[in-house]
């Protein structure tokens, strides 16, 4: 009789666990996982709950349009925007929006020279982060309304969203090589 | 060899409680991420190791189910060795995950127990080293009397020994 403790009864069983643990997994998230597919909600840390619409603020300046994933799809077809990343630069170096900008917040005041330089103040642009919990999408469309640039739209569901629904990214330093 | 030695070192009791208390580490451990896949995804994301989104996703909505398993299978005490030799790899792949993105100088969410507000350190890799050895001791130890696991095999020895 074979030995409880042996290698080939722990493989076994592993092995068994995995592929249950698969099967539920994916059978339980079908549409997740299917990809990709139209993403209908983000999340937001307002209040601790998931925000399902598009955010509100009551203070001027006015805020952006909120744009999904469908939307962003076009966009990016058209080249009618041009995106603008509000994260980290190793965070835009790990994956951007085809034809992304990086200007991110915590370096704006050292990349902003050169985005002006390069857009337009009445040019259309495509703001976003990683997700809607990451909020510099917010803040960066904000600088830029405080700089004069007021065609702006935020995708907030973000970089997250558009790769998990398995579209195409760019990697590598893009807008960072001077 | 290795049992009878962490036997002599180790109250069986001891062993009882240090394999429950990883079980329900594991279960807790698994419920956020079972309940919001799509956040564990995003988690998994920050951590820049995964290029593949397909693959990733079917990382975010797998890994929280083998959790699952491993967890209840050790409160219950069935197939002790086997769960635990995974769960030793597995919380070994995470501290791994973990120190390389500390390494890069990562300040991204852990995704430990699908809470997204807890940022990776000192403390997480404390933790989670402490999780591995007590799954360490699980696996090198016997398999202790109050499992599941050991009470139907001593039901089904007494059953062969009854006279009827």
């Amino acid at each position: 009789m074979t030995k409880w403790t042996g290698v080939g009864r722990i493989l076994l069983v592993n092995s068994a666990i995995i592929l249950l643990s698969a099967c539920i997994g994916i059978g339980l998230n079908r549409a997740f996982v299917a990809g990709p597919q139209e993403s209908v909600y983000s999340y937001s840390n307002e209040g601790g709950k998931p925000q399902f619409k598009p955010f509100e603020a009551s203070d001027a300046p006015p805020v952006p349009e909120m744009v999904w994933l469908q939307d962003v799809r076009k966009i990016i077809d058209s080249k009618s925007m041009i995106p603008v990343d509000g994260r980290s630069e190793p965070d835009y170096e790990n994956g951007h929006l085809p034809g992304a900008f990086s200007l991110s917040v915590a370096a704006f005041d050292k990349r902003f020279q050169e985005f002006s330089n390069r857009y337009p103040k009445d040019g259309a642009y495509l703001i976003y982060c990683s997700s809607g919990q990451c909020g510099l999408s917010r803040q960066l469309a904000s600088l830029l309304q405080q700089k004069g640039y007021h065609k702006l739209k935020i995708y907030l569901a973000g970089y997250n969203d558009l790769f998990l629904a398995g579209n195409p990214v760019e990697k590598g330093k893009g807008s960072l090589i001077k | 060899m290795s049992d009878s030695l962490s036997h002599k070192r180790l109250p069986i009791q001891l062993i009882c409680l240090v394999r429950f208390a990883l079980g329900f580490v594991f279960l807790y451990a698994s419920v956020g991420k079972i309940l919001d896949p799509k956040a564990f995804a995003e988690n998994l994301i920050a951590y820049r190791i995964f290029s593949s989104a397909q693959f990733l996703k079917y990382v975010a909505v797998t890994l929280p189910w083998i959790e699952w398993f491993c967890g209840i299978l050790l409160v219950l005490g069935v197939f002790v060795r086997s769960v635990s030799a995974l769960t030793t790899v597995l919380l070994f792949v995470f501290l791994a995950g973990m120190s390389s993105a500390l390494w890069r100088g990562l300040e991204i969410h852990c995704g430990c127990f699908g809470s997204p507000q807890e940022t990776i350190g000192g403390v997480s890799l404390l933790r989670d080293g402490f999780f591995f050895l007590m799954s360490l001791v699980v696996l090198v130890s016997p398999v202790d009397p109050y499992s599941l696991q050991t009470f139907l095999g001593n039901r089904r020895t007494h059953l062969a020994d009854s006279p009827n």
